[in-house]
């Protein structure tokens, strides 16, 4: 069974198809890119498997499990976390509260221990509190030194990197990012690519959407390609960049940066 | 006896729908919400009674000075309330309309007491139409409703003004972009939405010969109530809203009981609000 | 350190302590009836402010119903005492109760919505618990109110003059400020504070968002209903008119005067708007212009308040969760 299976996806805003007929398939440990010129409906695909979005027709299965009609926080809790394409982080919590709201399936304290305060919630809260700095680590120095920072405060950048470090700590087994590398330059883009390699080798799956070429050549080990909401090409980096569909559909828009 | 009550309701009626058109055109044009509303038209009911039953003016006069007051008083709550803080969303001016309602509330308890205040009456015979007892009075109301709601579609599809204020509400910043001077056309918004209220207002002090400052409260939540029939964007949704409301309120006090009147407006409310928020005539909502 | 940032914590004791200790020393400083009868009032109101404070300043819903659930607090409260001569330890918690069950059931059917759909519908619950309190004269005596409740009884011991009443709101304040404290310190606290800052972004991390909006609901409500049953023991006489559409603006006002969503806010805005109309008789006179005036000043200069989170008034909005298609038909 694979990781996730996604058949027949389509998607229509009034009269105009999103996703038309999309299908394909992720295994474990594998890093996939998603790309197409804008408007090609990535970003809907990603609403519709996070479930922000229901499709019109066609089903995804996330290791056998149907996604659709389930509410955002269920599909997380089955292990698909996600980045969004606009920055959504939390402007007046701190960096650390972010990791700890990504682990808030993890712990148990409720409204009850909240008031009487067991022993055990001081644990909980501690032993969260270690793995939330170990995947700030994965940052490098970026996140660990700004711990208690509110996130309306970091640049463009960090709060990118940040929302991959809440999503890290829902404990996912398929990552989805949007454009994580957008605004930054190339060296900050390269350690991205890093990150991403050091997520699959934690176990994960990750789907990432990205507009610079560069990184998807160099992080993928596949690609998927939609124009217009419909899948035209599937394959590994080197069959993608001389395939002709793909060729024609990127020739002569903006967006495309080899 | 049935067919009075609709009489009564209809006239009702349209006095809520005027004050719900106000808040469509104050919402559609500027995507913004007052609390304000209701006190603006107790304001103009005030002025009215003030020309009527203070100096003894024609009600004519009375209506266009309740009106005059209530443009003046829109105009001013625009540029000092809703302008500075347009860019900061809407939660801002929203909250200060609500310290303007409790404000002017306060200043006419002050100056007028908390008291009623008796209007005088105009037009007390009543006559027949096709068989129904019907009060000149009644048949005046829903005249001057359906003038003002025939004047606003002129206004709106056949003057420069009216074209710009559509263009406006449809998208503000393309509006801009094409010359449209957004400011003015803002504040004229709801000036004249806070005058659609003021007429109301002494409408209605004249039709139940009483004045007093609370009544601004729960007229404004039921025109509130009565614009969300269309999903706050209609303006026939509101009328539709107010008509029914209104005829709806008087059937409840004539076969249920009259202290649950008011329930009406506010159950109405609170069901579309939960099956429909998007209300009967307007478009799905989409959330995300 | 900042204002909105502090709550009590063990790391802090000197401080509040020191506060407390303080205020169970204002009816020995502080002798006059009237001055103790004002401290009593801020009492009441920063329990409310406080409460409100859970729904409208941490999670960011916008609940413009407080006072109906004050209300339904004062009168199950007076109802209790008066018709089954329950006593106030009795009737306490059965008024907090019973608001919180209503503020679920309200919770339960219109949580799905938000902005200014959920503001509207709160509205319509106000007035519609206004009206049917107004009218359901078996059960609330209607418009006469329902006069004659006892004063609560400690151990056979009645109390009587205001330094009774002002250190029972006192340890009322003490215990809603304690549970305040430690929900917005933990675990739930912080997921509240996540789905006011971005409740879809919330969701994708995992939180349950509507069974945790559902609980902020309950726990504001429940001390809503706390407030009322003091207020009916206080007052004595309970009657539709004080739990209005004004008293949720009047609440709503002192919370954001005082600062939404930090733990001094509805202190300071209780207490400050309390004592404000009684420094001056003017003052008092036109108490409803000067909370619209300083609830105006507030926005327009300093919307964080005195000490609340900045940032939370602006910029995002009622109307930006939810907006219609804006077409408008005219």
């Amino acid at each position: 069974m694979s990781l996730l299976e996604v058949s027949g996806l389509s998607v229509t805003f009034g009269g105009l198809a999103a996703l038309k007929n999309v299908s394909f398939s992720l295994e474990d440990r594998e890093i996939v890119g998603l790309i197409g010129p804008n408007g090609a409906g990535k970003t809907t695909l990603f609403n519709c498997l996070s479930g922000f979005q229901a499709p019109d027709e066609g089903t995804m299965r996330f290791r056998g499990t149907v996604l659709e009609r389930r509410s955002p926080d269920r599909i997380a809790a089955l292990g698909l976390a996600r980045t969004f394409q606009t920055s959504r982080i939390f402007r007046r919590m701190t960096v650390l509260d972010h990791v700890l709201i990504g682990l808030h399936r993890h712990q148990r304290a409720g409204f009850w221990a909240a008031v009487a305060r067991p022993a055990w919630v001081a644990a909980e809260d501690a032993a969260a509190r270690r793995r939330g700095l170990e995947l700030l680590a994965l940052f490098e120095d970026r996140l660990l030194p700004r711990v208690d920072d509110f996130a309306d405060s970091l640049s463009y950048a960090n709060r990118r990197r940040l929302e991959i470090a809440r999503a890290l700590a829902t404990g996912p087994t398929l990552l989805l990012l949007d454009e994580p590398t957008a605004g930054m330059n190339p060296h900050e883009s390269a350690g991205i690519v890093r990150l991403i390699q050091a997520i699959r080798d934690l176990g994960i799956t990750v789907l990432l959407i990205e507009h610079d070429m560069k990184v998807i050549m160099n992080a993928s080990d596949r690609i998927v390609v939609l124009d217009h909401g419909e899948k035209i090409a599937e394959g590994r980096p080197d069959e993608i960049r001389r395939d002709e569909n793909v060729i024609a559909a990127y020739m002569g828009r903006r967006g495309a940066r080899a | 006896m049935l067919l009075s009550q609709v009489v009564n309701g209809l006239t009702q009626g349209s006095l809520y729908a005027l004050v719900a058109i106000g808040f469509v055109i104050i919402f559609g044009t500027m995507n913004l919400v007052t609390f304000a509303h209701g006190e603006v038209y107790m304001i103009g009911a005030f002025v009215g009674y003030l020309a009527l039953g203070v100096y003894h003016l024609a009600w004519p006069v009375a209506l266009a000075s309740g009106m005059a007051a209530a443009w003046v008083l829109g105009s001013v709550i625009e540029k000092t309330a809703f302008r500075p803080l347009r860019a900061t969303g809407h939660m801002p001016p929203l909250l200060i309309t609500i310290g303007l309602s409790i404000i002017l509330k306060d200043l006419a308890v002050v100056v007028f007491g908390a008291e009623n205040r008796p209007v005088p009456s105009v037009y007390g015979t009543t006559v027949q139409v096709a068989g129904v007892p019907v009060s000149v009075l009644q048949l005046v109301i829903l005249g001057l409703a359906g003038a003002l709601v025939v004047a606003l579609r002129v206004l709106l599809h056949s003057t420069k003004i009216g074209r710009a204020m559509r263009a406006t509400a449809q998208d503000h910043e393309a509006a801009y972009a094409m010359g449209v001077n957004v400011n003015r056309v803002f504040n004229i918004a709801f000036a004249l939405a806070s005058a659609l209220g003021g007429a109301a207002g002494v409408m209605v002090g004249i039709y139940y010969n009483t004045v007093y400052p609370a009544m601004g409260g729960t007229a404004g939540l039921k025109g509130f109530a009565a614009c969300i029939f269309g999903g706050l964007t209609s303006i026939p949704g509101a009328i539709l809203g107010g008509l029914i409301i209104g005829v709806v309120e008087n059937l409840t006090i004539q076969f249920v009981a009259s202290g649950y009147r008011d329930v009406v407006a506010f159950a109405v409310m609170v069901l579309i609000l939960l099956l429909r928020p998007q209300g009967l005539l307007g478009k799905r909502l989409r959330m995300v | 350190m900042a204002l909105y940032a502090f709550v009590p914590r063990r790391e802090n004791r000197l401080l509040w302590g020191g506060a407390l200790a303080a205020a169970l020393l204002v009816p020995a400083v502080l002798r006059s009836e009237y001055v103790l009868n004002t401290a009593v009032l801020a009492g009441i109101y920063v329990i409310l402010a406080a409460s409100l404070n859970i729904t409208n300043g941490y999670t960011g819903l916008f609940s413009f119903g407080h006072a109906a659930f004050y209300g339904i607090g004062a009168y199950t409260a007076a109802i209790l005492a008066t018709r089954l001569g329950w006593g106030f330890a009795l009737t306490l918690p059965a008024a907090a109760v019973v608001a919180a069950l209503f503020g679920a059931a309200l919770a339960l059917i219109t949580l799905r919505l938000s902005g200014i759909f959920l503001a509207l519908v709160t509205i319509g619950f106000q007035e519609i618990t206004f009206l049917v309190t107004l009218n359901w004269i078996a059960l609330t005596r209607g418009p006469m109110g329902i006069p004659g409740v006892p004063p609560p009884a400690l151990g056979g011991y009645e109390l009587r003059g205001n330094t009774g009443y002002y250190y029972l709101i006192l340890a009322l304040d003490v215990l809603t400020l304690f549970v305040v404290a430690r929900v917005v310190t933990s675990r739930v606290g912080r997921a509240f504070v996540a789905i006011r800052e971005d409740e879809l972004a919330a969701q994708a991390s995992g939180l349950p968002t509507f069974r945790l909006k559902v609980l902020a609901f309950v726990i504001a409500t429940f001390f809503a209903g706390l407030a009322g049953a003091f207020f009916a023991h206080h007052a004595r006489f309970v009657s539709a008119d004080s739990f209005r559409l004004d008293e949720t603006f009047v609440i709503l006002t002192m919370l954001i005067v005082g600062g939404l969503g930090s733990f001094l806010g509805p202190i300071v805005g209780a207490v400050a708007l309390v004592i404000l109309p009684e420094v001056s008789r003017v003052l008092a006179e036109y108490r409803g212009v000067v909370y619209g005036l300083v609830l105006i000043a507030v926005i327009l200069f300093r919307p964080e308040g005195v000490a609340g989170v900045p940032g939370i008034i602006q910029p995002r909005g009622l109307l930006a969760r939810a907006r219609p298609a804006r077409e408008p038909v005219a």
